[in-house]
């Protein structure tokens, strides 16, 4: 059978709430990259909406990523000011009710009453819930969505929140103040992290550019090894100079970090962690409370530390 | 067996066959024992092996379907297609032909198929319909490996489940095996070099690499190892029960090894044995026979030396080199005969002495008896004269006929002796014996023709080598003996006694020559056991005026002829001599 000859079989999926009926051909046998036809992502909801009930799919706090591991315990979900209590009458425990308050801002304010937090040890398994329409959310750590979700037109263009605590920075030599090429973090973060870090020249101007470098990693991050691969495949004729990545638990805030005093010479962060958003019919209700909102949720309160 | 050779043969051939044949017998069972114990552990290695081959090929279809399990495409296919979609059946029927598996599936957490790769397109240029139907298997909800038996009875079946995982629940397994079949066994027997042979619980033979040979029967699966004998060979057997996880009734392995080599070494054993034994017999054959010559040519000798000493033929030293124990026999016999002849001579010359002196006496006696009436002849006639005695003339001329008379006879006597002490040795020429009967029977012609004497001979020339002159002198002697002792005046003589001569000539025994016997028998009044005693003593007579030296006579004479006489008579019952002599008498030694 050839891939011209592929059967047809019809399925309808509700996509994007009521908004958007949209209809997918699911064709067997014709690889992933027909995989439904390409559809433009619906427009946000000018209307904002409060979802009672909103299923939330996480990191578990076993599953590591390439930056820092997460060996704190799972705390109470808190959605911008809404914060949440366990269900009592939940025997599964991922139940949260949300704790009567008077609201301070606006996430808090359409914060949903209800939220169902599953863990997932798999970013395959979170994947396959949120397609099996079983999450209406799902968290991702940076660069863990695979390219199959990325090219999925139902999920194209997912949001990528900001998380609040978390850099990546370059340490250079005593008196060498230049940063890292753009071009070679680039390739890093689109080889290592599907491009889903924040290069922190957009947070900040940065100081300029500087030579080409050879690049160690810090020992402590978990993709060590991983990222140093990526960066030795980079030009290395004439390089004169080395520089080590870190990866410092520290705020992202401007004001925060000037507090954390890690701002010294020659420590040039390069880039903030995002986490990847998926949220297929409740994109609008997720924009509307927030990313960041939902990248704070996952159970990793520190990370590792310097 | 009484022979010598014999002996030693039978000995030496026991010495060369029994040390021999305990020895390849004990290095038989040892052979047997060791390349018995050789197949035994190259089973135990085979089962081994087997085992685990099963175990490494179970451990990697294990870890291929449990990575396949945790495949993101296939759990996504699983989880978010429609079930059992053909995508999800097409990436089994790849993964199937990618990891070289013979069939693959998944199954919901009860374990029904929810999608088969036996169901799907061609993949790689082979049929997904090669595959097995895993529904036509036995049903496995539980995850692990296991060895079942496939429906077709065509084989075992290695099979692996891996739960496929989602969000910290499974949600279906992936099946997936490999059939351990002829195939597997032929990869086994490259490894072990043994038969092998794949049945099922029930004892079915599912797969053999005995090729168009009968299988054995099923034997227990222990450790101990059995003997089977297919096809005109023996094989060391044992059986294993091929069970890697929790299933059932396991199926069997059973492994063959040949005992060909051992059989082999036992028969060019054997026959070196057979071999060895006939030469080792052959040998002794021939050790024994010149061995046993070596012994018994200085026996024989000794022998047929004894056996001349018996015979009185004392004067022939033993000249003779033989062993060492012999050595000390031949010189033993030798002092004997040494002894012995000095001893002889001894004796000789003591019987001569004792002869002279009887001898002496009776001529005292002899001539004393004719004294006696000389004497009184003498004294009658001077009686006569000086009595002027008449018929003195008359006196006279008896005295003078009895002087004469005595005087003659003293004459005789001396004659005789004179005889005796002058014998001289026989001069031995060939002549008939016919010729000296008719000698015999002329000179006893008158008691021939009065039917006293009779002369019995075969109708057949005998030749003889003998002194006649001497040989007729015996025999005249024992003829006259005969005669007088059956004559009317003689002591119990009725003078109707008979004389017979029987003559005959008989063979001679191996290593000796032909012999002649003379038979002299009278019917007379016989002799007493103690004239027997004294019959060739000289001077012995049962005779009136006999001198007791006839017999002795007879006696020198046979004797100088090699020659024997013995005497067979008893009172009332006659008197036979015969006399033996050898026809032709052995040369001086």
């Amino acid at each position: 059978m050839t891939r011209a000859a592929c059967v047809r079989t019809d399925a309808v999926r509700v996509a994007a709430g009521a908004a958007l009926l949209l209809t997918v051909l699911e064709v067997s046998g014709c690889g992933r990259a027909k995989h439904g036809p390409t559809a433009a992502p619906p427009p946000p909801s000018t209307a904002v909406v409060r979802v009672g009930t909103l299923r939330i799919g996480l990191p578990s706090p076993r599953r590591g990523n390439l930056l820092f591991t997460c060996d704190a315990p799972a705390t109470a979900p808190r959605i911008g000011s809404a914060t949440y209590s366990a269900d009592s009458l939940d025997v599964t425990g991922r139940r949260w009710l949300r704790t009567p308050q008077a609201d301070a801002d606006s996430a808090g304010a359409l914060a949903p009453d209800t939220l169902v937090v599953r863990a997932f040890e798999d970013a395959t398994d979170e994947e396959i819930a949120l397609e099996r329409g079983d999450l209406d959310v799902a968290v991702f750590w940076p660069g863990e969505l695979s390219a199959r979700m990325r090219s999925d037109p139902r999920f194209r263009d997912p949001e990528l929140g900001l998380r609040s605590r978390g850099v990546l920075a370059c340490v250079a030599a005593a008196g060498d103040t230049l940063a890292a090429p753009r071009a070679d973090m680039e390739v890093l973060n689109r080889e290592a992290f599907g491009g889903d870090l924040l290069p922190w020249s957009e947070l900040e101007p940065g100081p300029a550019e500087g030579l080409p470098a050879r690049y160690v990693v810090d020992l402590t991050v978990p993709g060590a090894k991983h990222l140093e691969r990526i960066l030795a495949r980079l030009p290395t004729a004439g390089v004169t100079r080395t520089l080590k990545l870190v990866y410092l638990d520290q705020p992202v805030a401007a004001g925060d970090a000037a507090l954390g005093g890690w701002r010294t010479p020659g420590v040039m962060p390069v880039f903030a962690v995002r986490c990847v958003v998926l949220a297929g019919s409740r994109r609008d209700a997720v924009r509307a409370i927030g990313v960041h909102a939902f990248t704070e949720l996952a159970p990793c309160a520190t990370g590792t530390r310097r | 067996m009484n022979s010598l050779r014999a002996r030693l043969i039978w000995g030496f051939s026991l010495v060369a066959v029994v040390p021999l044949s305990a020895a390849l017998l004990l290095l038989g069972t040892r052979i047997r024992q060791t390349m018995e114990q050789q197949s035994a552990e190259r089973l135990e290695g085979a089962i081994r092996v087997a085992r685990g081959e099963l175990v490494a090929d179970g451990q990697g279809l294990a870890a291929r379907v449990a990575l396949l399990a945790r495949d993101p495409q296939l759990k996504r296919l699983y989880l978010v297609e429609a079930p059992g979609g053909l995508e999800l059946r097409q990436l089994l029927a790849e993964q199937r032909f990618l990891l070289g598996l013979d069939y693959l599936a998944v199954t919901d957490t009860a374990g029904h198929v929810i999608a088969d790769a036996s169901f799907a397109a061609p993949v790689g240029g082979r049929a997904a319909s090669e595959a097995l139907d895993v529904a036509s298997l036995e049903a496995a909800a539980d995850s692990g490996l296991s060895v079942l038996t496939l429906p077709s009875g065509s084989g075992l079946a290695l099979d692996a489940r891996a739960p496929i995982p989602y969000a910290e629940s499974r949600v279906g397994l992936v099946r997936g095996g490999v059939r351990v079949d002829s195939t597997f066994l032929a990869r086994l027997q490259r490894l072990s070099g043994l038969e092998l042979l794949l049945r099922d619980a029930r004892g079915r033979v599912l797969a053999t690499t005995l090729a168009g040979r009968e299988a054995p029967a099923m034997r227990p699966a222990d450790p101990t190892v059995g003997r089977v004998r297919l096809a005109g060979h023996t094989y060391l057997t044992r059986e294993v029960d091929l069970r890697l996880g929790a299933e059932g009734a396991p199926p069997r392995l059973t492994a063959l090894a040949s005992t060909a080599s051992a059989d082999d070494a036992m028969t060019v054993l054997g026959s070196t044995a057979l071999v060895l034994g006939v030469l080792g017999v052959l040998l002794a054959i021939v050790l024994g026979v010149v061995w046993s010559h070596q012994v018994a040519r200085p026996v024989v000798r000794l022998a047929g030396f004894s056996e001349r000493i018996s015979r009185g033929e004392w004067d022939e030293p033993l000249a003779m080199q033989s062993m060492r124990e012999l050595q000390t026999l031949v010189d033993a016999l030798e002092r004997m005969r040494a002894d012995l002849r000095t001893y002889r001579d001894h004796l000789r010359a003591s019987e001569r002495q004792a002869a002279y002196g009887q001898m002496a006496r009776k001529v005292a006696h002899e001539i004393k008896n004719p004294l006696t009436p000389i004497a009184l002849s003498v004294q009658g006639l001077k009686r006569s004269y000086d009595q002027k005695h008449p018929d003195f003339g008359t006196t006279l001329d008896e005295a003078v006929r009895t002087v004469g008379e005595e005087v003659q006879r003293l004459k005789a006597l001396l004659q005789e002796f004179n005889e005796l002490g002058r014998f001289p040795p026989p001069r031995p020429v060939p002549f008939v014996v016919g010729e000296l009967m008719g000698d015999l029977r002329t000179l006893f012609h008158h008691d021939v023709v009065a039917g006293r004497l009779a002369f019995d001979m075969p109708p057949v020339v005998l030749p003889l080598i003998a002194d006649p002159g001497q040989l007729r002198q015996a025999l005249i002697n024992l003829i006259q003996n005969g005669l007088d002792a059956t004559a009317a005046g003689a002591p119990g003589g009725n003078g109707a006694g008979h004389v017979r001569v029987t003559v005959a000539g008989v063979p001679g025994e191996a290593g000796s020559g032909d012999k002649l016997f003379f038979a002299v028998s009278d019917d007379g009044p016989g002799l007493t056991e103690q004239q027997r005693g004294q019959l060739f003593v000289p001077g012995f007579t049962t005779k009136t005026h006999g001198t007791g030296l006839g017999l002795t006579i007879v006696e020198r004479i046979i004797s100088d002829h090699q020659g024997t006489i013995e005497v067979d008579s008893a009172p009332e019952r006659g008197t036979t001599f015969v006399i033996q002599i050898p026809a032709r008498p052995a040369p001086e030694a």
